[in-house]
C-alpha cells in the first residue's frame, strides 16, 4: 500500500476513534435530556466535528495520489463532486442535529415537525444530486462512468429486492420494522461494496 | 470487442499508463479496452486511431466476436 494511502486510512481511523471518544464523553457528561438548547446543540454537534475533517483529508488524498494518467481535466469533476457532497453532508449534519435537539427540547406543532422532517431530508436530495451531476459530467473518464452506472443499477436492483423481501418478512413473519430513511445509507453502502465486483467484471 | 491495441502499444514500448496519459483516460480504461471487456466510445476510438495513425477498423475488429 502506498504511504499516502496508509496515512489517509490511518487518519480516517483516527477521526472515527475521536468521534467515538467524544460521543462517549458527551454521554457521560450529559446523560439525560432536558439540556439547555445551546448546550444540547453543542453536545450533539461536537462529536460529529472530527468526521467533517474527512472532507479536507479526502481532498488532500486526491491531490497527492492522482494516477499519473489522470489530467487536471479528469480531476476537476472529482473536486466539484467533493465540494457538493461535502456541502450537502455539512447541511445534513446541521439540520439533523438541530431537528433532533428541537424535537427533544421543545413541544412542537405538527406543522413545524413536518417542516423539520422535510428540512432534514433535503440535503439527502443534495447528496443524490451531487452523485448524479458527477456521473453526468462530460469530463469524467468514460470507463469510470460505466463502472459507476453499472454499480448504481446493481445496487438499486439489490435495494429493490431487499425492500420487497423485508416488506413480506414484516407482514408474514413479524420481522422488525425497518426505518425507511435507512435505505439511503444502505444504498450508498451497497454502491460502494458492489464497485470492486463491477470493476472485476471488466478485467 | 477484439482489438490490437496491446500490439500497437508494445510497438511503441508504451506502458498502459503512458498510453492512458496520451489519450487522457484512466489506466484501467486501457486495460479494459485491451482485454476486450470494454468498448470505447466513438470519440475515444477516433482518438486512439489518430494517435496510432491507423483507421479505426485496423485497430478494432467487430467481426471477431461474431465468428467465435
Amino acid at each position: 500500500m502506498p504511504p499516502h494511502k496508509r496515512r489517509f486510512l490511518l487518519n480516517i481511523f483516527g477521526l472515527f476513534i475521536a468521534f467515538l471518544g467524544l460521543e462517549w464523553s458527551a454521554r457521560v457528561l450529559f446523560p439525560g435530556g432536558n439540556l439547555p438548547y445551546a448546550i444540547a446543540v453543542f453536545r450533539y454537534l461536537l462529536p460529529t466535528l472530527p468526521l467533517l475533517a474527512i472532507i479536507p483529508l479526502a481532498s488532500r488524498y486526491f491531490r497527492q495520489s492522482p494516477e499519473p494518467s489522470l489530467s487536471q481535466r479528469r480531476i476537476a469533476p472529482v473536486r466539484r463532486y467533493m465540494t457538493r457532497l461535502g456541502t450537502s453532508m455539512l447541511l445534513y449534519a446541521i439540520f439533523l442535529v438541530s431537528s433532533i435537539v428541537a424535537l427533544d427540547q421543545f413541544t412542537l406543532s405538527l406543522q413545524i415537525k413536518t417542516f423539520l422532517a422535510v428540512l432534514t431530508a433535503l440535503p439527502i436530495g443534495g447528496v443524490i444530486w451531487a452523485v448524479a451531476r458527477f456521473m453526468a459530467d462530460p469530463d469524467v473518464d468514460e470507463f469510470e462512468r460505466t463502472i459507476l452506472t453499472h454499480s448504481v443499477l446493481l445496487s438499486t436492483a439489490l435495494i429493490l429486492f431487499f425492500t420487497a423481501l423485508w416488506g413480506f418478512l414484516e407482514n408474514f413473519a413479524k420481522a422488525p420494522d425497518f426505518p425507511l430513511y435507512l435505505i439511503v445509507p444502505v444504498f450508498f453502502g451497497l454502491f460502494g461494496l458492489v464497485q470492486p465486483f463491477v470493476r472485476r467484471g471488466f478485467r | 470487442m477484439k482489438n490490437n491495441l496491446r500490439v500497437l502499444r508494445a510497438e511503441r514500448r508504451w506502458s498502459q499508463a503512458v498510453l492512458a496519459q496520451h489519450l487522457d483516460v484512466s489506466r484501467q480504461s486501457i486495460n479494459a479496452i485491451e482485454t476486450g471487456k470494454y468498448d470505447p466510445s466513438l470519440p475515444l476510438a477516433f482518438a486512439i486511431a489518430r494517435l496510432f495513425e491507423r483507421r479505426i477498423e485496423d485497430i478494432f475488429d467487430d467481426q471477431a466476436k461474431e465468428q467465435e
